[in-house]
């Protein structure tokens, strides 16, 4: 692990800018963090350590407490993902279903490791909690997108897609 | 009114609206006597008189642990304060679980008048409702309802000119399955690391910061309106002699009809798998059916046709929960099943004990190193022993009933772990010779090249070379390949 | 519109009957079909949303005499998704599952009584409460 770099200097202002209205209006600060936390993530798509800081920072809490809560959520992240997140449900319905291979069968072709990025920052791939969707058995999700009774070779039509969609912009 | 003389499998209480109205048109909810129950609560009941109907009809929690609810509204009811909070727990987090979703998505305004009602029993003026980011359908629809309740006076000061003042709010979590335990859901709501506290205090004397508080799941609130409206001697007129009303259950797992099906209390598993779910799918042998998610066990053959409440299911070695219901069919591996609980639980594991983080994480460890063919006979009686020992001494629920999926597939299906534990489980594929066409898709398939035979002649598979990928067994068209 | 006491919320339900009496039992003042969509996650995921766009699409293009809600889960998730039609006089109908490309000959059975997604039709299996 490389030093932290907790300037703000190379987040995006404006959205900062937001993020700090939305602090500064809130009713009882002292227990919002979470949902501050769900609005960062949602303007900047992950929360990294200097964002966690300036959270702390104008919530008036320790940088401790805001990232003991970061870590202990796992719909936070600390990671950038990538342009395409691919999560597979790792719930009991879609496991017994075969998610397992579904998820090794992406995580083979993509060469990474679960809850990592590809080199080119174009995928990321992680097992998450049930989404609900047990009916549809084994469920991958890609953004907003949910793929329904997924097997091995639909999950790497589901790649194939997105990078061809994104090689044709 | 349609009427069907033969009886039906299903009655719905707690889904009676879902799908048959438009969960983002407040008037729809009107139209089938919505607000009704609070408007004869706030016109007709005393708060006391409310606390009493809702004891009389028996109502349990439906989140899994099963306790009154009408004694939960007692204890909060008694305890006085400036402040007090209802909470709805819509943290939903079972693993193959979707109940509370469904209503929320379907039928928001019931949960909203429900915890107006229990409000007024308490004597709360405000309520939240802690929900999953993960559904943000739910909470959309929840948000549009909370609105239009406003806008229609049904939420927010002096409902229905009685001088009751009641809103909601919403509260997102972020993912952690510990927040279903009624402490920790607490902490995570006022913005900390959701880790549960000792009890006593129960949050019905100190809750949601520091006041006496209510927290019942979406389930119960949605049963409330049909209660007040029917009245506690229609509800207890159905279900089992100590568990009332009906309860939700995601049916998914190897069945044909995966949904979501209410039955009342007292029906068995039978019916509901095989009557309601249309039996196994792809035409499997049954093998067990998985409750409770990663606090239950699993259930077999032999116990099939009992009636289902919740003293009954914790007798047959599993237990209610809130309502998932995983069918098993010949092809899962129970051990690696118990692998994939205790996975779970050790990852969702807030830390704050001792028993609990690293109990689990051993027991994942013992398992893990089964299913690897690393483990002895000895690890056996680790398990057992260890799985106990994390039971009696978590903290809360989460590692009290950590070991369950443990116990209780170790009790029932021994032999599957002693295959692993003595090394003697097949972990190769092979091919039946009778059935083989020597058509040899098999062997271009594989990718270690271990399979050989002559065209048109049965093929063989190498097990010392085999890699158990399964390639082979897809390839094959006439079902001869026989998996580990 | 505020609902000012518990007599208000009862008469505004008599008013407001008329929007589901033809969901449970198939009566109603006029002779418009209403059709229902389940629009839940688990619809969503298959698409119950393009299904519901397509109907629409159909009912402005053609003409018909025919409404379509949105409403929650009914529980058929192996179905999704799942479209309750009502036909004033008639019993409601579930069908499943009925996707956004099968929509204009689903319409065309619908609106000329005629046969061909009856091998589409899901029993449904329970009783419900009515308060």
């Amino acid at each position: 692990m490389g030093n932290i770099d907790l300037s703000f200097t190379n987040l995006d202002q404006d959205k900062l800018t937001e993020l700090k209205t939305y602090i500064n209006e809130l009713e009882r600060p002292e227990e919002s963090l979470i949902h501050v936390l769900h609005r960062a993530q949602k303007l900047f798509g992950h929360i990294p350590h200097n964002l966690q800081f300036f959270v702390a920072k104008h919530l008036n809490i320790g940088a401790a407490r805001v990232n003991g809560v970061v870590s202990f959520y796992s719909f936070f992240n600390e990671e950038k993902p990538g342009e395409y997140d691919i999560s597979v449900c790792m719930g009991t319905a879609c496991y017994v279903r075969g998610a397992d291979t579904v998820l090794h069968t992406l995580l083979e072709r993509l060469e990474i490791d679960k809850g990592h990025v590809t080199e080119d920052g174009l995928f990321s791939v992680r097992d998450v909690r049930c989404i609900g969707a047990c009916g549809l058995a084994p469920v991958v999700t890609v953004g907003e997108k949910v793929y329904g009774h997924v097997t091995d070779d639909m999950a790497l039509d589901i790649i194939d897609k997105y990078r061809g969609e994104h090689n044709d912009n | 009114m349609m009427t069907d003389t033969t009886p039906k499998m299903q009655y719905r209480i707690a889904l009676r609206n879902c799908g048959f109205i438009n969960p983002e048109n407040i008037d729809e909810y009107i139209a089938v006597k919505g607000y009704q129950a609070l408007g004869k609560v706030l016109s007709e009941y005393t708060p006391q008189k409310v606390v009493n109907v809702i004891k009389e009809s028996h109502l349990r929690g439906r989140g899994g642990g099963g306790f009154p609810t009408g004694l939960k509204w007692e204890l909060t009811a008694r305890e006085t304060s400036d402040e007090k909070y209802i909470i709805c727990n819509a943290d939903e987090g079972d693993p193959g679980a979707f109940m509370d979703r469904s209503i929320l998505e379907g039928d928001p305004h019931s949960v909203l008048e429900a915890m107006a009602i229990a409000g007024y029993a308490i004597g709360s003026n405000k309520g939240y409702i802690y929900i999953r980011a993960e559904y943000p359908l739910a909470i959309s629809r929840l948000q549009t309802a909370i609105e239009q309740a406003r806008s229609y006076g049904l939420l927010g000061n002096d409902i229905f000119s009685s001088g009751f003042d009641f809103d909601i709010e919403l509260k997102l979590g972020a993912g952690a399955f510990v927040c279903g335990e009624e402490t920790a859901l607490i902490n995570s709501l006022q913005g900390l690391r959701g880790e549960p506290n000792k009890k006593p205090p129960f949050p019905s004397v100190s809750g949601f910061r520091g006041k006496p508080t209510s927290v019942n799941n979406v389930e119960t609130f949605a049963n409330i309106p049909a209660i007040i409206m029917k009245g506690p001697e229609w509800f207890q007129s159905i279900g089992t002699k100590h568990s009332k009303g009906t309860k939700v259950f995601a049916l998914a797992g190897k069945v044909n009809n995966v949904g979501l099906v209410e039955v009342p209390m007292g029906t068995t598993l039978r019916e509901i798998i095989y009557d309601i779910g249309g039996g196994i799918s792809d035409g499997k042998a049954f093998k067990a059916v998985q409750t409770g998610g990663p606090s239950g066990g699993v259930i077999t053959e032999e116990n099939l046709d009992t009636p289902i409440d919740y003293e009954s299911i914790r007798k047959i070695g599993s237990m209610m929960g809130s309502g998932g219901m995983i069918v098993l069919d010949e092809d899962t591996d129970m051990v690696e099943l118990s692998k994939f609980y205790l996975d779970f639980t050790q990852d969702e594991s807030c830390g704050k004990c001792t028993p609990c983080r690293i109990g689990t994480k051993r027991l994942y460890e013992i398992l893990d190193r089964l299913t690897q063919m690393e483990g002895t006979p000895e690890d056996l009686d680790l398990l057992e022993e260890l799985s106990h020992n994390v039971k009696d001494s978590s903290l809360c629920g989460l590692g009290q009933s950590a070991p369950n999926p443990i116990l209780s597939t170790i009790d029932r299906f021994r032999e599957e772990y002693e295959a692993y534990a003595y090394r003697t489980k097949k972990t190769t594929y092979s091919i039946d010779e009778d059935k083989c066409i020597g058509c040899t898709k098999c062997s271009r398939v594989c990718p270690v090249d271990c399979i050989t035979g002559e065209v048109k002649q049965p093929h063989v598979v190498d097990e010392s070379e085999c890699i158990a990928c399964g390639a082979c067994y897809n390839a094959c068209p006439v079902d001869a390949i026989i998996k580990p | 519109m505020t609902i000012k006491n518990f007599k208000a919320l009862k008469d505004t339900q008599k008013t407001m009957t008329n929007q589901v009496s033809l969901r449970n039992e198939g009566q109603s003042d006029n002779d418009q079909i209403e059709i229902l969509v389940g629009l839940a996650t688990c619809g969503f995921a298959v698409g119950a949303d393009e299904t519901l766009f397509s109907i629409e699409q159909r009912i402005k293009e053609e003409n018909f005499n025919a409404k379509v809600v949105g409403v929650g889960c009914i529980g058929y998730c192996h179905k999704e998704p799942t479209i309750q039609v009502n036909i004033p006089g008639k019993k409601p109908t579930l069908y499943g599952p009925v996707t956004a490309e099968m929509v204009t000959p689903f319409m065309q059975a619908i609106m000329n009584n005629e046969d061909t997604f009856d091998d589409h039709i899901i029993e449904t299996s329970f009783d419900k409460a009515v308060l």
